[in-house]
């Protein structure tokens, strides 16, 4: 506990120094970003950020003041806490959910287009942790994509050789979605007179020579078969514009074409790379391009849109899960605690909503809401606004059946007031069930979420999400890296959560061990 | 008791708002019942906007006593306009009857005659009659009517509009007029009214031969209550002033007014066999909502080949009146063609593979590049071909609403212009096969100005264009914004599919580095058209195409419709642009009423120039090849005359010139048994390809190798 005061004061503190000076420290720049972006909720003064730092830091100092002035631990719960660490599958799986949670945390710092550090003519700027972008010009630029805002990969490629000037950029130097990468290639290998991708097979497909690789500028395109170049050739101008035409046959020059300025020689005989293996996107895995997991059909690095997408999930489940319990548990206590008129009342407009169709609400909600507006919030609402009733149902039985106990009676008895009864008294002896409840409640949001996006009815593009690349991998199975790699780590990351909850389940079980008549 | 339910029965049905137009014509007439009170309709409705344009013309006269300047200019071009107009309705009065039955003294005898015949040959000789070419459809038509409800859907091209025979058509490589049905046509004196002499042998495919009368027919039919068909009604009303027939073999068709290409438009018309419609009346569209009628056309539909659901065979017609004729020999010459319905496109490339499909479209990058580098075009037994054709361009870009805050000032909409990168999505998503469309109506051979160049991408003229209009602060977000606060972001309204997803997140993207924001609004396909037609979109993509020979503007640019007489944007108009001022009012019409080719060629390129200069056309991109997947045993043409396909088509396969070669598909099935290979086909047929001129741009804009 005490180390949660400690981290959630140091979160408030991060997120403040960040506002003030300016900076955009990872996920923490999430508070006050929403304030500045969602209507409403900023103002001249953001108080929504604000109000976040403030309720982090006070949350902290609460929490560490409590872990000083409470009494010994419950032994209950010491027992419990003991019990779960005990069971080895669990615990590893929570460590490692908690090291995920921590990679997503650290955000631009590990996947992003923008260089963690750029040193330029000797002075040092951190261009990933500015809050606007730095436009080419400010690196030496001139011409046409001065005021673009800085390719920092492209200047990386530039600086190679320099000795003044360096550009460290993070791990995985892509950003999830906004970052649309120009087609792909891969070198090929010479083997005699056929050439091949390195596996051995003559190649089958389209092959080109480069005016600029890493910008997929094209000089000439040629289709090659077996090996060979036969079939059509097309060819550019640095402005990228076709030019040239022509018919290879088995490794001969058929005929040919030119329409471009100067000479067809002169044209022919410009510098461009070797013959290279084309690869549209989708792209397959490409290691020494970078691209470690290959690329989306619309162009984001796979690796990266990944990584934005369990950022959202994290973010997701951090909005979520509170307050549906809040909801959940509150609604759910009274309805147990009060029975009578109000118990029934609520029961039957929970029936109500549970009887109406969730996806076609979704989708319903998906389309009245214009592109501009949606977002994580209006899901997060619609998902929020189905996901509370199943608390109440297991809350209210908590409660009934507690309710009817000597403690509560002795309670009552004593003069406690209600607010105080089920807070102090019911509450503490339900947190089996919540807690049980928490990594299920978890792995249905991922599921909902990644099915809704699947469908095309949950977040707009701008967002990375494993639904979305499902669908893409699904309709382009002709590129199965996209599916496989979603698969696995949608699974995955549902695995371990369902292996957390298996363990918290045992550990919560007041019986050590459960026999079956 | 009796008097009061009628006279409620009335008193309703007035309630309920009968139209106007079915105060004249009742329902369920035969034909010659139908005509006297449908002349009758037409003469009142034209001396309705005979009063109408007087009324107009009156308080135009007024005003022009007060007006000075721009606003004069404004009224002149109206006055000129309603001028037209009163001698229009002027010249229909006198013709008379608009369905009219005259006898053969009433035809001038100083008309010179044209018959078309010295055109170039289409198809190839070599051409074997025979076989059966399978195809597939998307879903099965809801009807296999010609008119009437839900007649408008994708399989009416081929059921009706590539085969059906009108008087006269176009030549598809000349753009010259060829006979149809008519084997002779004359143009009076004034240009408004065609003569056509039917051939005599033009003949059902049911054996009865084609009298004039069945062309008023075919108008009755049409415009009758009997079915609800308001585009027909308003067609013949507005564009046709009259129908008349002087014997069993001489028609004439009367136009509003002179144009280019009279014959055409005139000629348009298709007969109706009258012993088909004998059950015609008030219940037309279900009684006839299966049978397809005696066609002029090479192909028909017989009952037994319509399997509902499931496939529509069409079977040529034997001893077909045109097989000998020039221009029709050579074509139409499948056996049979056979439609089946497989709603997946995947599903139907895996049976083109298989080999049950006889072609398939290779266009879309991902088939030409991916999915069809596949053992049966290794094998050399599917053929590939690019064809590159001739056919106007479709207009596929942004369509800028200038009566949008924004958009109304040209420095933005220049800007605009600079800060699409189309060439990004080319590259990257159409790997780099499409091109830059430079203009709207771009590629209609005699109509269109080849010197419009688009304006490139680039970020410095896109900064220096909104900077021109005050948008100078960069933002926090990149975005830049002017003193006020006003941030420089437009919405883009657009069709929702994977593909425009990809293609607006790229423009999207690309457009940030100019400080652009595009806020993108993609809809479902209708609630997209609506918000369209609503004029309630800023920046919307389409793409509107009008068939050659003839570009329109009227219907894009024309102030009657952008804005209604309070000055809102018209709904319901194709006028996306909200776009009016005089000189293109002016010029539009010129182009609708040119009577020469230079008119209306100097009117369109002038309109085409005012388009750009003012970029409220944002073009996108362009496709001026057809690629084609096919069994070898489909044959293309290769002689002098055509090469593969006459060049101004949408789809090769429309005008019927290939054909199947059994003995190929034998020798093909036996091939694919035994594992024997063919070599690799993979032509492109560039013969009718339009290249620009090599140094024909103006030294201060980029060369551009390629339209």
């Amino acid at each position: 506990m005490r180390l949660l005061g400690i981290a959630s004061i140091m979160l408030g503190a991060l997120a403040a120094t960040g506002q003030c000076m300016d900076l955009a420290l990872p996920t923490v720049r999430w508070f006050f970003d929403v304030s500045r972006e969602l209507p409403l909720s900023g103002g001249g003064f953001l108080w929504f950020g604000w109000l976040c730092t403030a309720l982090l830091i006070v949350g902290g100092i609460f929490l560490v003041v409590r872990s000083f002035t409470a009494g010994p631990r419950n032994p209950v719960t010491v027992r419990r806490i003991r019990r779960f660490c005990e069971i080895k599958r669990g615990y590893y799986s929570l460590i490692i959910l908690l090291a995920l949670g921590g990679l997503a945390a650290m955000d631009q710092a590990i996947v992003g287009k923008r260089a963690l550090a750029v040193r330029y003519h000797g002075a040092w700027i951190f261009p990933a942790f500015l809050p606007t972008d730095l436009k080419n010009k400010d690196f030496g630029e001139t011409g046409e994509t001065a005021e673009a805002p800085a390719d920092y990969r492209k200047l990386k490629r530039a600086w190679e050789t320099s000795r003044t000037n360096r550009v460290i950029l993070p791990l995985i130097p892509y950003d999830p979605t906004g970052d649309t990468l120009p087609p792909r290639s891969r070198a090929l290998v010479k083997r005699g007179d056929l050439y091949s991708e390195g596996s051995g097979r003559p190649y089958w497909g389209l092959v080109a020579k480069y005016l600029d690789v890493a910008e997929g500028k094209m000089h000439l395109r040629y289709t090659m078969r077996n090996g060979v170049l036969t079939g059509p050739v097309d060819g550019w101008n640095s402005e990228g514009l076709p030019v040239y035409s022509g018919e290879y046959r088995d490794g001969e020059l058929v005929s040919d074409h030119y329409t471009g300025d100067g000479t067809k020689e002169a044209f022919l005989s410009w510098e461009s790379s070797e013959l290279r293996a084309v690869k549209y996107h989708p792209a397959p895995p490409l290691p020494e391009e970078g691209n470690w997991l290959g690329t989306t059909s619309q162009g984001y690095d796979v690796l990266a849109y990944l990584y934005g997408g369990l950022q959202v999930n994290f973010k997701a489940a951090l909005i979520y899960l509170p307050i549906v319990y809040l909801i959940g548990i509150s609604i759910g206590m009274m309805m147990g605690y009060f029975g009578g008129w109000f118990d029934m009342i609520a029961q039957r407009l929970i029936e109500i909503f549970s009887n109406m169709p969730f996806l076609f609400i979704v989708i319903i909600f998906s389309s009245l809401v214009p592109d501009r507006f949606k977002g994580l919030p209006v899901i997060m609402t619609i998902l929020i606004a189905f996901g509370w009733i199943g608390m109440t149902y297991l809350m209210r039985t908590a409660a009934y059946r507690d309710r009817e106990r000597d403690y509560i009676s002795a309670a009552k008895v004593l003069g406690a007031s209600t607010p105080r009864i089920v807070f102090r008294h019911l509450l503490p002896n339900t947190i089996a069930i919540i807690v049980t409840l928490i990594p299920f409640t978890l792995s249905g949001l991922v599921f909902s979420l990644t099915s809704l996006d699947y469908l095309g009815f949950g977040l707009p593009a701008e967002y990375a999400t494993w639904g979305r690349l499902l669908n893409d991998g699904l309709s382009n199975l002709s590129a199965p890296w996209l599916v496989t790699s979603t698969f696995i780590v949608l699974v995955g990351l549902l695995v371990l959560i369902t292996f957390i909850g298996e363990a918290v389940r045992e550990a919560f079980d007041p019986k050590k061990f459960t026999y079956y008549r | 008791m009796q008097k009061l339910l009628t006279s409620l029965v009335l008193i309703g049905l007035a309630l309920t708002g009968c139209r106007r137009e079915t105060k004249d014509v009742a329902h369920g007439l035969t034909f010659e019942d139908f005509a006297p009170g449908y002349n009758r309709h037409i003469e009142n409705w034209l001396k309705a906007q005979q009063v109408a344009t007087e009324k107009d013309a009156a308080h135009v006269e007024a005003q022009l006593l007060t007006a000075v300047g721009e606003a004069k200019t404004v009224l002149d071009a109206r006055a000129k306009a309603i001028r037209l107009d009163q001698e229009k309705w002027r010249f229909r009065l006198g013709l008379g009857d608009f369905l009219k039955v005259g006898n053969p003294s009433e035809v001038p005898s100083d008309l010179v005659w044209s018959d078309g015949m010295n055109q170039p040959e289409i198809g190839d000789p070599a051409a074997k009659k025979g076989g059966v070419f399978r195809r597939f459809i998307s879903s099965f038509p809801p009807t296999l009517r010609p008119f009437g409800e839900n007649s408008n859907h994708s399989f009416r091209g081929d059921l009706y509009d590539y085969i059906d025979f009108p008087l006269v058509t176009l030549h598809p490589e000349t753009m010259e007029i060829i006979p149809g049905i008519a084997n002779q046509w004359a143009t009076s004196t004034d240009g408004r009214t065609i003569y056509f002499r039917i051939d005599p042998e033009a003949r059902y495919s049911d054996g009865v031969s084609v009298r004039a009368r069945d062309f008023l027919l075919s108008v009755y039919l049409r415009v009758s209550d009997n079915i609800i068909n308001p585009y027909w009604k308003q067609y013949y009303r507005e564009n046709i002033a009259q129908v008349a027939m002087y014997d069993d073999l001489t028609v004439s068709i009367s136009l509003p007014e002179a144009k280019i290409y009279a014959p055409v438009f005139a000629g348009a018309i298709t007969p109706a066999p009258p012993h088909f419609y004998a059950e015609y009346g008030p219940d037309y569209e279900e009684r006839y909502q299966w049978r397809f009628p005696p066609t002029t056309g090479a192909y028909e539909v017989r009952p037994e080949d319509v399997i509902k659901g499931v496939s529509i065979t069409q079977t040529r017609v034997k001893d077909w009146w045109a097989k000998d004729r020039k221009y029709y020999r050579y074509r139409f010459n499948p056996d049979k063609l056979v439609h089946t319905v497989v709603r997946d496109e995947s599903k139907a490339f895996e049976l083109f593979r298989a080999g049950e499909l006889d072609t398939f479209f290779l266009t879309q990058p991902q088939l030409w590049y991916e999915k069809s580098e596949m053992d049966p075009v290794y094998k050399g037994y599917i053929e590939r071909y690019t064809f590159y054709s001739k056919y106007p361009k479709v207009p596929r870009g942004l369509y800028l609403n200038v009566s949008k805050p924004l958009l109304a000032d040209r420095n933005i909409r220049i800007g605009i212009q600079h800060a699409m990168n189309w060439q990004k999505v080319i590259d990257v998503m159409f790997r780099g096969d499409y091109q830059r469309l430079n203009a709207f109506n771009e590629g209609y051979a005699l109509f269109s100005d080849p010197s419009i160049v688009a304006r490139p991408f680039s970020i410095t003229a896109a900064r220096e264009a909104f900077a021109q209009s005050g948008f100078t602060r960069e933002g926090r977000d990149g975005i830049l914004t002017r003193a006020d606060g006003t941030r420089l972001s437009v919405s883009l309204t657009y069709p929702a599919t994977p593909q425009t997803d990809r293609i607006f997140a790229i423009l999207k993207e690309e457009a940030k580095a100019c400080g652009f924001e595009v806020q993108i609004d993609g809809l479902e396909y209708t609630v997209c058209y609506k918000k369209e037609m609503q004029k309630q979109h800023e920046m919307a993509f389409g793409s509107w195409l009008i068939s050659p020979p003839v570009p329109d503007f009227h219907q894009f640019l024309h102030s009657s419709n952008a804005v209604d007489e309070n000055g809102h944007p018209k709904p319901q108009t194709n006028n996306i642009f909200a776009w009016h001022r005089a000189d293109t009012d002016a010029l539009s019409e010129q182009v609708r009423s040119a009577t020469t080719v230079d008119q209306l060629k100097d009117a369109a390129c002038k309109l085409q120039r005012i388009m750009h200069d003012e970029a409220i056309f944002v073009p996108g991109y362009t496709v001026d090849f057809v690629r084609i997947g096919a069994w070898r045993w489909v044959k293309w043409p290769d002689c002098k005359e055509t090469r593969f396909s006459p060049p101004v088509v949408y789809d090769p396969q429309e005008v019927f010139v290939f054909w199947v070669d059994d003995a190929v598909k034998e020798e093909t099935q036996r091939a694919r048994r035994s594992g024997n290979s063919f070599p690799e086909v993979s032509r492109s047929i560039e013969d009718y390809r339009v290249r620009a001129p090599e140094s024909q741009a103006p030294p201060d804009e980029q060369n551009l190798g390629n339209p």
